[in-house]
């Protein structure tokens, strides 16, 4: 196969692998922040 | 929220909440990838070469990248109308996919030339140019969004900025008919075009790129519902934390 190809079709999909990577980073960061209320709240309560 | 736009919203949500996009874009893209490489014709312009095989995602990319472009306007100008966060955070969606598409476009198209026309790049490409100027323009939108981090009046700018901007999506779009290109030649209706894409496969890689634009388009505007929940919970919290004890 063309090695230009190659570097189109990768590149292609290399891209879409990397931008699901950085939604599924967004959503762990959300779910983190998420916790953090969570525990704040619950801390606040019991003050 | 008007009960017209409210339904419009509530419509809309639904669509891109749906599962089957993603589905139909593995279904279709499969598809795609299996004519591509088994059924396609790989002579165009008069060139049989395996490069020409890039073409059946490069024209989809561009095109659907056009498409994402023109809802991230649709969506700062009813953002700017309306105030909904939802149109802005659809916006913002499709902007940064479209991003994508737009960069994707131009490696592809770079490669592509790089065969077909001897060269990387042309600066005397009026497509290549203003294509090129419409990826600083939107790089310039998700910088300014960024740059914010949610807050209204960054938000407002951004939008403006989003709608100013998307002038140059048409005129990219229709400059090989505005003005003579020296590399490409205008393809849609045009029954001299010169490159003899098989039109069935290019049609499945369309409709394919479509699907996967909706699919991740779908799972963006869930996040920023998501941050903007996490948001007002965050300052629920910390409102009931402070609030001043009575006879203070």
């Amino acid at each position: 196969m063309d090695y230009l190809l190659l570097f189109a079709y990768g590149t292609v999909f290399g891209a879409l692998v990397i931008y699901v990577f950085y939604l599924r980073n967004r959503l762990s960061e959300l779910e983190q922040r998420l916790e953090d209320v969570t525990t704040d709240h619950d801390s606040s309560r019991q003050d | 929220m008007g009960s017209y736009e409210t339904r419009t919203v509530g419509l809309l949500r639904r669509i891109l909440c749906s599962s089957i996009h993603g589905y139909l874009a593995l279904v279709f893209g499969l598809a795609s990838i299996g004519l591509v490489f088994g059924y396609a014709s790989d002579s165009m312009y008069g060139v049989s070469h395996g490069i020409n095989l890039i073409a059946y995602w490069h024209v989809p990319l561009a095109l659907v990248g056009g498409l994402a472009l023109t809802v991230t306007f649709l969506g700062c100008v009813l953002y700017l109308l309306t105030g909904t966060r939802f149109w802005e955070q659809l916006a913002h969606g499709s902007a940064e996919l479209g991003f994508v598409f737009a960069t994707l476009t131009l490696v592809t198209g770079s490669a592509w030339g790089r065969v077909i026309w001897n060269t990387w790049w042309d600066w005397s490409d009026i497509r290549l140019v203003t294509f090129l100027f419409v990826w600083f323009i939107y790089a310039g939108y998700l910088i300014i969004y960024s740059s914010g981090g949610g807050a209204g009046r960054v938000s407002r700018l951004a939008s403006v900025y989003g709608v100013v901007g998307f002038i140059t999506v048409p005129i990219s779009y229709a400059s090989t008919r505005l003005w003579t290109a020296r590399l490409h030649a205008p393809s849609i209706g045009n029954p001299d075009a010169e490159a003899a894409i098989t039109a069935s496969v290019l049609f499945v890689s369309m409709i394919g790129v479509l699907f996967l634009y909706l699919y991740l388009l779908g799972a963006r505007v869930r996040l920023h519902e998501l941050a903007t929940r996490v948001d007002s919970l965050k300052n629920r919290t910390r409102t009931e934390t402070y609030k001043p004890t009575e006879g203070q």
